[in-house]
């Protein structure tokens, strides 16, 4: 009696499960995501994330926990979503320089083939400001304030974007100035405000009350177009360096070898949440500038991207 | 058993200096610009180090050996620090809800928890209890194991 | 004026008061478990106010906070353990009174030193907030570096009884700090292979082991009698005279927290052992503190709840987050197109002053819902020490892989447990290694910059006014201790040879 009752529940144990996987539309219905976004709460890739993710939660119909793992350049978070499995059940946010971790930060090991590419969502400009105590007023001030090297030029962080942006600008302009590195575009803003640094390269969000307030000077944006959020600020381009575009793209991936199907779910619900116009409007307010790359495009980006991440690097380690 | 009072002290401050020594090695390494900062305060540490061995040196020759509980303190501590390593090991190998379980009970059977009916229930109710409060309100997922996996 | 009367009209809004009131409770539970913190409350529920109000959505997150900060004394009081680093100084205190049996007495205590702290910082926020935006703006990286400095000096006071001991673990303790990458090239430094340790060591799971195995392996030193034994929770009355005896400590507590919350990079933990460190000098028996000092609690608590409005100060002025929870509320702000700065004031004023006025109610809630807490929590005292040592483990290691999701964190975190209790047993104390860790990174940074901006013309920084004042404080605070402690010395050993010759 008691075999045929156990025979029985595993029979309709089985059916439901089945029936659980037949009902399920996608892969991460009603399971639970893990986001690692190995940069601290608050910071820019910390609220660009949790923005978007909030969307993509819905159009998967899952949940979604963001996780902090901060320290090392981001490298300590890319390491745990590498030392987990390749399941697709967790992902990581990843900018411009983290692929070449390996040749740009010691004891780092992880490259480009250790990740799988998802989607891109945003890329965001910096806005090059100065402090109003530096007398600089618009990029010829700034070009001149670069020629003897001691200008201070704040950045956020050591080799991520912001020291690639610093080499890119001083190569366009022939200018040097002197590398200051503070733990965050907000950081260096407090110092822009009280004339301790002479210039630095926020994200719009972080430039914006200093600017609004004319506690600093917007010099130039980095994008290729005029940012709404700062309309009268100019881009380099237009300032007589055509084709100057520098931004910090801003994207997921996943460890290589997850299931592909997944992160193509993955990629196309954050591409339906880009199309969202509350996230739009919601991205515009924080600052975020949305630019959504699908799967299939991100594959090619991704790659090329490293390898331009690479060059630059090669050219310039020694500064 | 018994020791000398200073004679923690001297044992310290020998494990310390040679943590210190395994720091001073990698200093070399470091880009100049920022060797500053940690290797004047090696130093600073290391004086000091040697400053409290040699204190306690001298003391030593002067002092009478005192009754010290250290052995049978040991024969407690030292098991339940084993056991809280085999714990966190079992975590990343059976996840987090066996691995919980079968550490309370282990754990309170060792400190002699007399009820074992209310030992079991505390048990499996504390390790549910958490697990539910982490995942579900909190919004952490719990280690999962790499051999086998229990998880709601 | 009539922007503060809306504030008012729109916090007291059934609804909005609802909301004050749910934050505050889950906030306390964030800020009571070990490895969950006020930063990670808030972080979570940041996308749940995308869809409120602004004005609701900001009440909320700043119950969170509020909660957050005051909900890690409770465990403080209660185990020892502090909830988060910031009631570190509490655990020092209560401990020793619940052994007392005065837990009620303490735990009371904390509650309204908290919510003096908080409210008192409310108030800050509400009326000189202009003014003290001022001063923030004056806090560059080397007036960090000398705040950092300055939190130092608070080791000396800490470990009176056993200064080299309490010096050398700071150092040592600052050598700790400085693994992982440097903070100008990003070389990783003394990390012996581990690519866990590119990062450097992890404050919280370090302080989580420092804190809670200690306690857990001191109730295995008795094995045999005591596992059984539980403890009292004592009377929760506290008479008027002891309360109004700590006015002073607490004014003086609530404004050092609010000072040190508007400095960039020091939050509630650095206030807390400020405040501690201060109510010690200025106490008539200082050397009651450590061994149940009521005065250390309500400096401590006072302290670290002053920090809160302290932190939102330059952020709602100069749109500058003052500390990681601050951060978050900024990014929150933002989304909700309020934009933080020199211009708030005059474009939001309804929802800026809502969230001002708010703070101030949710500080005086925080009483209710902290009494409630307290009680229950204090149940805890009846568990037997077999089942609570039990669960201290079992809440060190989870709480500890909550924070990062790491197992190699849980192993620091048992690394400096066992290395905490070693210390105690040779009478090395421990808490300077909490107030090293937390400065010491700060400390690195700010003087690595402070050299790339000064480089050649160092006797420049004296021109800074703010600077040139704190380096003084500095080595005040550095010598007045010892001075102290040596014409103590000299009174009792006079003292002593008087008793001898009668």
């Amino acid at each position: 009696m008691r075999k045929t009752c156990i025979a029985i529940v595993l029979v309709l144990a089985l059916i439901v499960s089945a029936m659980g996987i037949a009902s399920a539309e996608g892969f991460y219905e009603g399971k639970t995501v893990e986001v690692i976004v190995p940069w601290k709460e608050g910071g820019g890739a910390d609220v660009a994330c949790r923005l978007i993710l909030e969307y993509v939660k819905a159009e998967l119909n899952c949940n979604i926990t963001v996780i902090n793992v901060t320290g090392g350049g981001g490298s300590i978070g890319l390491n745990q979503l590498l030392s987990g499995d390749a399941d697709g059940m967790t992902l990581a946010y990843i900018a411009n320089t983290d692929t070449n971790g390996n040749i740009m930060l010691d004891g780092v090991t992880y490259g480009l083939e250790d990740f799988a590419p998802v989607a891109r969502f945003a890329a965001d400009p910096h806005v090059i400001v100065a402090s109003n105590a530096s007398g600089i007023k618009n990029l010829e001030d700034l070009i001149a304030a670069g020629q003897d090297g001691k200008t201070l030029w704040g950045i956020g962080g050591a080799w991520t974007h912001w020291d690639f942006l610093k080499i890119e600008f001083e190569k366009a302009t022939g200018t040097s100035y002197k590398r200051l590195v503070y733990d965050g575009g907000a950081t260096a803003m407090t110092d822009i405000m009280n004339g301790d640094c002479t210039v630095a390269t926020p994200f719009v969000s972080e430039a914006l009350p200093a600017l609004d307030a004319n506690e600093a000077v917007g010099i130039a944006i980095t994008s290729a177009e005029r940012n709404p959020q700062l309309p009268d600020v100019p881009t380099v381009a237009e300032l007589g360096y055509e084709g100057f575009e520098s931004t910090m793209w801003r994207g997921f991936a996943a460890k290589a070898g997850a299931p592909e199907e997944a992160l193509k779910e993955f990629a196309e619900a954050v591409g339906r949440a880009c199309g969202n116009a509350e996230f739009i409007e919601k991205a515009a307010k924080a600052g975020v500038t949305v630019d959504y790359m699908g799967y299939d495009d991100f594959q090619v980006y991704f790659a090329e991207n490293h390898e331009a991440v690479k060059a630059a690097y090669e050219a310039n380690k020694d500064q | 058993m018994k020791m000398k009072k200073s004679m923690p002290d001297v044992i310290i401050s020998i494990v310390v200096l040679i943590f210190l020594g395994t720091l001073f090695v990698q200093v070399p390494a470091i880009p100049e610009i920022s060797r500053g900062f940690p290797l004047g305060l090696l130093i600073i540490a290391t004086v000091m180090t040697l400053y409290l061995l040699i204190r306690n040196l001298l003391r030593l020759k002067n002092e009478e050996a005192v009754e010290s509980k250290v052995l049978e303190q040991a024969k407690t501590i030292v098991p339940y620090c084993l056991m809280i390593i085999a714990y966190i090991w079992l975590m990343d190998k059976l996840g987090y809800i066996i691995s919980t379980v079968v550490f309370m009970i282990v754990s309170l059977l060792f400190l002699r928890l007399k009820n074992k009916i209310l030992m079991i229930i505390l048990a499996v109710a504390l390790t549910c209890l958490l697990y539910f409060v982490f995942t579900n309100f909190l919004g952490v997922v719990l280690p999962r194991g790499k051999w086998i996996n229990i998880a709601f | 004026m009539a922007d503060i009367l809306l504030g008012f009209t729109n916090v007291l809004q059934p609804m909005n008061i609802l909301i004050c009131l749910g934050g505050l409770f889950v906030g306390v539970l964030f800020g009571a478990l070990p490895g969950f913190s006020a930063t990670m409350a808030v972080a979570i529920f940041v996308p749940f106010t995308y869809v409120m109000e602004p004005g609701a959505a900001l009440l909320l997150l700043s119950a969170l906070y509020c909660g957050g900060v005051f909900g890690g004394s409770i465990p403080a009081v209660l185990v020892g353990i502090p909830g988060t680093p910031a009631s570190a100084p509490t655990a020092l205190e209560g401990k020793a009174l619940v052994r007392k049996g005065e837990a009620g007495r303490a735990l009371h205590h904390v509650t309204l030193s908290s919510v003096f702290g908080g409210a008192l910082s409310a108030v800050a926020l509400l009326i000189c907030a202009p003014l003290l935006a001022q001063i923030a703006k004056m806090v560059g990286q080397p007036e960090q570096m000398m705040v950092a400095v300055f939190g130092l000096s608070v080791v000396i006071m800490l470990s009176e009884d056993n200064l080299f001991k309490g010096v050398m673990v700071a150092i040592i303790s600052l050598v700790l700090a400085t693994f992982g990458q440097d903070p100008v090239q990003g070389f990783p430094r003394f990390t012996y292979g581990f690519k866990e340790l590119i990062g450097g060591f992890s404050v919280v799971p370090v302080l989580i082991g420092l804190f809670s195995l200690p306690e857990v392996f001191k109730m295995l030193e008795d094995p045999h009698g005591k596992m059984t034994e539980t403890g009292t929770v004592g009377s929760m009355k506290l008479p008027l005279k002891e309360i109004f005896g700590n006015l002073i400590n607490g004014i003086r507590s609530a404004v050092i927290g609010i000072c040190i919350g508007i400095i960039p990079a020091a939050g509630p933990d650095i206030a807390a052992f400020m405040a501690y460190n201060e109510a010690k000098k200025a106490s008539k028996h200082p050397e009651k503190f450590g061994s149940g000092a009521v005065e250390g609690i309500v400096a401590s608590e006072a302290g670290n709840n002053g920090a809160t409005g302290g932190s939102l100060i330059p952020l709602l002025t100069l749109g500058i987050p003052g500390s990681a929870p601050a951060a978050i509320f900024l990014g929150a702000m933002i989304i909700h197109g309020i934009r933080p700065g020199p211009t708030l004031f005059s474009q939001h004023a309804s929802v800026v002053y809502t969230m001002i006025i708010g703070f101030i109610l949710i500080n005086l809630l925080m009483y209710i819902v902290g009494m409630i807490y307290c009680k229950f929590g204090s149940l805890i005292l009846y568990i037997p020490k077999s089942i609570l040592a039990t669960t201290i483990v079992v809440l060190a290691v989870v709480g500890t892989y909550a924070t990062s999701k790491s197992i190699f964190d849980v192993w620091v975190m048992f690394g400096a447990g066992l290395l905490g209790y070693l210390m105690q047993r040779n009478n090395f104390p421990t808490s300077p290694v909490a107030l090293a860790l937390l400065l010491g990174t700060n400390m690195e940074q700010s003087l690595a910059r402070t050299l790339t901006m000064y480089e050649g013309r160092m006797l420049d920084l004296f021109s800074r006014p703010l600077f040139t004042a704190l380096t003084l404080f500095t080595v005040f605070s550095f010598v007045y201790p010892l001075i102290k402690m040596k014409l103590r010395k000299n009174k009792k050993a006079k003292e002593a040879a008087e008793l001898k010759e009668q």
